[in-house]
This record gives C-alpha cells, sequence and structure tokens, in this order.
C-alpha cells in the first residue's frame, strides 16, 4: 500500500502579492483576475502524489495579508509543517515583508518548518522590481526554498509544491499520519489559541 | 444645522420607544421599534432605504431649500497612513456585484469608492483601516445617493463600528471573544463541539464587515443592513450566531470525522439566503432569542458561490 501523508502549510505575505491566487491555482487549478482580499483566513486542501506513489495532502490555511491582522498568524503557523512566503516580484517592498516573516518563522515556529520563498507574477516580469539573482541569494543564506511563479499563467505553482511536499521530512514526520489513519493523541489542525484550562476530552484521538 | 453635527447615535434610546406609525417622533430620534419591524418584512426597506439608513445613521436630510456643508476637500488634507492598503483593497472590489461587464466603468467605481473612503480617512485620523471595511463603504456607496454617501459613511465609522475606531484592544479578539459568550449562552452543547478552538476566529470577516464581505448579492446585503442599523451594533454579533447555529449538525458530522480545517470553512461561509419568509423554512436554531434574534434575511437569488438554487426558485 502507498504511503499517504498530511502536513498543514500555511501561506504569509504582504496584502495583494496573490497569496489567495496562489492556492487558487494549485487547488482548483483557476485564475480570478479580479479577486477579492482575504479577511480572516481561509482554509483548502489539496492532494500530491509523487512519482514513487507517496500521496501528500496539504491542508493549507491562507491568510490575510494586513499588517492588521499580523497577530492571528502564529495560530496558523504554530503547528505547521510547511510555510510558502509570497512576495510580489514587480513591488520591492513586498520582498522586505517576506524577510520580516521568515525572520518571525524561525524564531517562533517549530524549528523543523520547511519554508519556502516564493517570488509571484512572474507574468509581469516587464515591470520587475525584484531580480531572480538578489532573492535566490537571500534564500540559499536562509537555507529556504525559492521559486518564481505566476499564478495567472500556473507557471512554476505545482513545481513548488511538489518540491515542498518532496522535501518534507516523509520518514516519520512527528505529525504526519501515515496511510492516512487518524492515530496518535496529537491533534494536527491548527490549533488555534489552545487554551491551558481545555476541556477535558478534546485531545483524545476520535474513534476512526 | 450641518448635517454632520446631529446629535450621536450611541446618545439615543434603541428601546423603549413606541412601535407606532411615525418613524420620527422628532427630527432627531428615529422610531426604533419600527424601523425594526419594517426591516424584517420581506425585500425590508424597500423604495424607503435611502430615508431610513439615513434616519438610522443620525443623519439629517438636508431641507429642500438648504445645501450640505462641503466636507473639506481631502486633497487639501494631509494623506492617513492607510491610503495604500486601502488602494489594494478597493482596486480589488466590486467582484460579485453590481454586474458590470463595461471595464471603464468598474474602474470609475473603483476610483469613486477609493475617493470616499480617503475623504474619511483624512477628515477622521484617529480611524484604523483594516481590510474589509471597503466592503462595508461598498455598500453605502452603491445604496446612497452621492450627497448623503459621506455623512452616512462617516456616522457609521464614527458610532456603529467599533474595528474602525478602535485599535486596542484589537478587535481581532474582542468581536469574536463575544460571540463565543453569546454561542456558549445560546447552545452549550454547540459551544462543546467547537471548544478546541476556544475563539469564533471562523466568523472575523461577517463580524469585522458586517456580512458584505460575503453576502453574495447587493439586494440581500443590503437587506442585511436594514436589520443591523435598525439595532444596535451587538446585534451583528447576535446575527453571527444565529447564522453560526444552523450549521449543528454539520459540524458534529465534521467533529467526528476530526476536520478542523473543514470546520473552518464551512463556519467561515455563509449559508444560502431567502428573501421571501417562509416560516417553516426558518429552522428554530435560528432563533436564539426571540426579542434579539426575531428574523433571518432571506433571498429569493442564486447563490452565486454555491451554484445552488433556493427552494423558491426550483420549488
Amino acid at each position: 500500500m502507498s504511503k499517504q501523508f498530511q502536513f498543514k502549510l500555511v501561506l504569509l505575505g504582504e496584502s495583494a502579492v496573490g497569496k489567495s491566487s496562489l492556492v487558487l491555482r494549485f487547488v482548483k487549478d483557476q485564475f480570478d483576475d479580479y479577486r477579492e482580499s482575504t479577511i480572516g483566513a481561509a482554509f483548502l486542501t489539496q492532494t500530491v502524489s509523487l512519482e514513487d506513489g507517496t500521496t501528500v495532502k496539504f491542508e493549507i490555511w491562507d491568510t490575510a495579508g494586513q499588517e492588521r491582522y499580523k497577530s492571528l498568524a502564529p495560530m496558523y503557523y504554530r503547528n505547521a509543517n510547511c510555510a510558502v512566503v509570497v512576495y510580489d516580484i514587480t513591488q520591492s517592498a513586498s520582498l522586505e515583508k517576506a524577510r520580516s516573516w521568515i525572520r518571525e518563522l524561525q524564531r517562533q515556529a517549530d524549528p523543523s518548518i520547511v519554508i519556502a520563498l516564493c517570488g509571484n507574477k512572474s507574468d509581469l516580469a516587464a515591470r520587475r522590481q525584484v531580480t531572480e539573482e538578489e532573492a535566490k541569494k537571500y534564500a540559499d543564506e536562509e537555507g529556504l526554498m525559492w521559486a518564481e511563479t505566476s499564478a495567472k499563467s500556473g507557471e512554476g505553482v505545482n513545481e513548488i509544491f511538489t518540491a515542498i511536499a518532496k522535501k518534507l521530512p516523509l520518514t516519520a514526520p512527528p505529525s504526519a499520519r501515515a496511510g492516512g489513519a487518524r492515530a496518535g493523541p496529537a491533534r494536527t489542525g491548527v490549533d488555534l489559541n489552545k487554551q491551558p484550562n481545555a476541556a477535558p476530552g478534546q485531545n483524545e484521538p476520535c474513534n476512526c | 444645522m450641518s448635517a454632520l453635527i446631529s446629535p450621536p447615535l450611541d446618545k439615543t434610546d434603541f428601546d423603549g420607544l413606541p412601535a407606532n406609525g411615525d418613524l420620527l417622533s422628532d427630527t432627531a430620534t428615529p422610531n426604533w421599534a419600527e424601523l425594526r419591524r419594517l426591516s424584517l418584512l420581506p425585500g425590508g426597506f424597500g423604495q424607503r432605504r435611502v430615508e431610513l439608513w439615513t434616519q438610522a445613521l443620525g443623519v439629517s436630510l438636508p431641507a429642500q431649500d438648504t445645501q450640505f456643508e462641503e466636507p473639506q476637500k481631502a486633497e487639501d488634507l494631509e494623506p492617513h497612513k492607510d491610503e495604500r492598503q486601502i488602494r489594494l483593497d478597493t482596486d480589488r472590489s466590486f467582484v460579485l456585484y453590481p454586474v458590470e461587464d463595461d471595464m471603464k466603468k468598474r474602474e470609475a467605481l473603483k476610483d469613486q469608492l477609493y475617493d470616499l473612503l480617503v475623504a474619511l480617512f483624512r477628515k477622521r485620523r484617529r480611524l484604523h483601516y483594516f481590510q474589509g471595511y471597503h466592503d462595508i463603504v461598498s455598500v453605502l456607496f452603491l445604496t446612497l445617493p452621492q450627497e448623503l454617501q459621506f455623512p452616512c459613511v462617516e456616522k457609521l465609522s464614527l458610532h456603529r463600528h467599533y474595528p474602525i475606531f478602535r485599535h486596542h484592544p484589537s478587535p481581532l479578539i474582542l468581536l469574536p471573544r463575544v460571540l463565543k459568550r453569546v454561542i456558549d449562552v445560546a447552545d452549550p452543547e454547540f459551544a462543546a463541539l467547537v471548544d478546541h478552538t476556544p475563539l469564533p476566529y471562523y466568523a472575523l470577516s461577517n463580524l469585522l464587515t458586517l456580512f458584505s464581505h460575503d453576502v453574495p448579492t447587493l439586494a440581500l446585503i443590503q437587506h442585511v443592513f436594514d436589520y443591523l442599523l435598525s439595532r444596535p451594533p451587538i446585534a451583528a454579533v447576535y446575527l453571527a450566531a444565529a447564522i453560526v447555529l444552523t450549521r449543528k449538525e454539520e459540524v458534529k458530522r465534521l467533529t467526528e470525522e476530526d476536520e478542523e480545517g473543514m470546520i473552518h470553512s464551512l463556519l467561515s461561509s455563509l449559508p444560502d439566503f431567502y428573501e421571501e419568509v417562509d416560516e417553516e423554512s426558518i429552522s428554530d436554531s435560528l432563533l436564539l432569542e426571540p426579542e434579539k434574534i426575531d428574523e433571518y434575511p432571506e433571498t429569493k437569488e442564486l447563490n452565486p458561490r454555491t451554484n445552488q438554487a433556493s427552494t423558491l426558485t426550483n420549488p
């Protein structure tokens, strides 16, 4: 029987860099020229099949980009296995914002988190403000995966998510569930501000 | 008297007014009971919406021989720190409505919405813009004549919608916290089901945007605003609770399947709304307390997000 894994992925990045559009392309292979801003956070899933028969199900948390929503982000990255930090290649300020997200993840997230830096809107290369060299050099220094993508054309989108799936520690990740079984005592979903006085029973495994 | 200095809404009494026919007992105090009654009729305020929203917001209609005081021109005022974010969001506005195929007209609408928001924030510099406020303002923008847009948006911003004028404590926490209390009291069994997410952040979009980010048609969100504007601001929290509680059976099933993410998706989306009142279609679970959640907004229209037709259009 082929192996099945489930990983939590969080999208972070400045407002309007295309986080939701990247997810829409990856999950539904669609693109909207006009897409509303995300309020709070959205949840989606998508499964990737690797060449060796392994399947990886991503549980994706797509977050709001405005600074004002920043205080919510830890709820979504706290137990994440991987993060895609997105910038817009036509806005150099958005790379600065991506750097600040990466610093926060390196300080606050699980130390084993896989981080991918993603330069979106590669179809707008004529208006480029961030060079490939600059972004790649930064990613190499920080040990991050890096790619440019276009949610509009689809270029690079499946590739980056597949690369993340391959990079994730598939052998025995602490929070992934082999064979799709719901084993283990820990909840692997987003723990939205878990409280110390949590009700008894909330951490029990389910019966399936 | 300037429309902008009429008595603030928060000094008026929401209760204790007689439910007789006159909407205005005097020029400053609307008859809230009558406004509420009208808000529950099919179609809500209908043709009287402009007049009644104006009253509910405490904006005086100008006498025929007087003019509104011209607000100071926004271009004469210092830019506000949130203007870049406002531009990013208004550029992505008017996605669901109005149906406008002419790109130039759509762009013009976005520019006008941007100008309206910028005028507000330049004049009221201590307000804090958040993503989603543009959705609220777009509903007023599409409903009211141009001369009433600014005074009504200003009233709403200063007197009714707390997240825009308070930065601390964060409305991101406070509104969900109040919603959690309401759900705890209204349905302890449901509250236990979602106890692993102590604060209902799934409802953030509905709470922060007064449902305007997610309701799919202008006619329907106008009716929701009829309901909300004729009640105290906390009514938005009660309405959010009533909607969440309609999902109880689905949440039970997802809890058994250990699908936390799907619970978030379910509870952050709206059920299909119907405009015509069909008493039997209103679930008991919608009626938290008749005084507070007295009706459920409904619409005949197709929900474009789910492509599900209502039972009324497909009997």
